[in-house]
């Protein structure tokens, strides 16, 4: 096994106290920690400090969470960043969320920023309020089909307006007397 | 409660389905833990419960996009300690400066002081409540990699997918993070240190 000096070991050593080294790593270690007693020393005051985060008691889970994060979740609970807006209002013990009735409920969505949300619910509205002014605009300006016809009398079948010609054709015959006829 | 990834999977399938029950289920599962972990970064109940409650729900509706690259614990993990620390730095505290960062400031120069080990003589409420005191005052880069390590017992390897970082960043921070730590014993508790 390779030895190992005092400038190699001591790297090491909060990586082989948190089982992060392979045997490979660890064993000349292990014998250079036996060989010197400063470096057996550093690593015994690490090891020291790692007692200071010994487990602590277990946390108290509210008994009904889970079946509330799961009722909440499948009624489309409102996104967190709104929630976190709506818990500011309610101010729980000024703690971050608002109790889980005060959640708004809402179609389950992609987007989650209020602010961004916001922005496109009142683009959409300004859309549609300006397609119905311009076609509002655009009725008001438009010539009506009365208008634009060329004349005012009523409209006429195709028989209607023949029979009408006939009838002025043969009013200028008349009146010029001697003219032929346009063959029918 | 171990996490058992091939239950997990099912559970998540099932969720997607539309089960209720299958998300409970799964909650019920991870609620222990996460509750534990967030009860790290404040000593608010009201808010570990909320915090967990909103990565719980984030969860949820992230839940079609969970690829089974990890497993779901490591995953909800993963959103848990993000929340943790977006709700945190909502509230501003602890922020993160450009000096505190280990990948900017180096290795620190201060001499090594030691520590000993808790008193045997100290109840174990006692040796939390002091630790948690310590913790609360370290930036938050280095109080998570220290939860995750010495309370999570989670591998380097783990804490860097969690944060998205490199293991020698992991590495890095927790050298400086253990001194920080250290630092502050001292400074509250000069009777634990050793030799000085």
């Amino acid at each position: 096994m390779a030895t190992m000096d005092c400038s190699d070991a001591r790297p090491l050593v909060p990586s082989y106290l948190d089982g992060e080294l392979t045997e490979a790593q660890a064993g000349p270690l292990r014998k250079h920690l036996l060989a010197c007693q400063p470096c057996r020393a550093g690593a015994q005051a690490q090891k020291n400090l790692k007692r200071w985060f010994a487990p602590s008691e277990p946390v108290a889970v509210p008994r009904d969470f889970s079946a509330r994060v799961a009722r909440l979740a499948f009624s489309g609970a409102a996104g967190v960043d709104e929630a976190a807006a709506g818990r500011e209002d309610h101010g729980r013990r000024g703690s971050l969320a608002a109790p889980a009735a005060a959640w708004r409920v809402a179609a389950p969505r992609s987007t989650e920023t209020p602010v961004l949300q916001f922005v496109l619910r009142l683009t959409v509205a300004a859309a549609v309020l300006a397609l119905l002014a311009s076609v509002a605009i655009q009725g008001l300006r438009r010539p009506s089909s009365a208008e634009l016809r060329a004349d005012d009398r009523p409209t006429m079948t195709l028989d209607q307006a023949l029979e009408r010609l006939d009838r002025l054709e043969r009013a200028d015959e008349r009146r010029s007397g001697s003219a032929p006829s346009l063959p029918r | 409660m171990e996490p058992r990834p091939a239950e997990d999977a099912s559970l998540v399938q099932e969720t997607l389905a539309g089960n209720q029950a299958s998300f409970q289920l799964l909650v019920e599962r991870y609620q222990d833990r996460l509750f534990a972990l967030v009860r790290h970064y404040t000593k608010d109940p009201a808010l570990v419960e909320d915090i967990v409650q909103e990565a719980f729900l984030k969860a949820f509706r992230r839940l079609a996009s969970f690829q089974h690259e990890s497993s779901f614990y490591t995953w909800i993990y993963r959103i848990t300690v993000n929340t943790v620390l977006d709700v945190l730095k909502r509230r501003g505290r602890s922020p993160i400066t450009a000096v505190e960062d280990p990948e900017i400031a180096g290795s620190p120069s201060a001499p090594d002081p030691r520590v000993m080990a808790p008193d045997a003589r100290l109840q174990r409420e006692e040796v939390a409540r002091i630790t948690q005191e310590c913790l609360a005052e370290l930036p938050e880069i280095f109080r998570t990699v220290l939860v995750l390590r010495e309370f999570e017992d989670m591998a380097y390897q783990d804490i860097a997918d969690l944060l998205g970082i490199s293991i020698g960043t992991v590495e890095s921070r927790l050298f400086r993070a253990r001194a920080r730590f250290k630092e502050k014993l001292l400074q509250r508790h000069p009777e634990f240190g050793e030799g000085i």
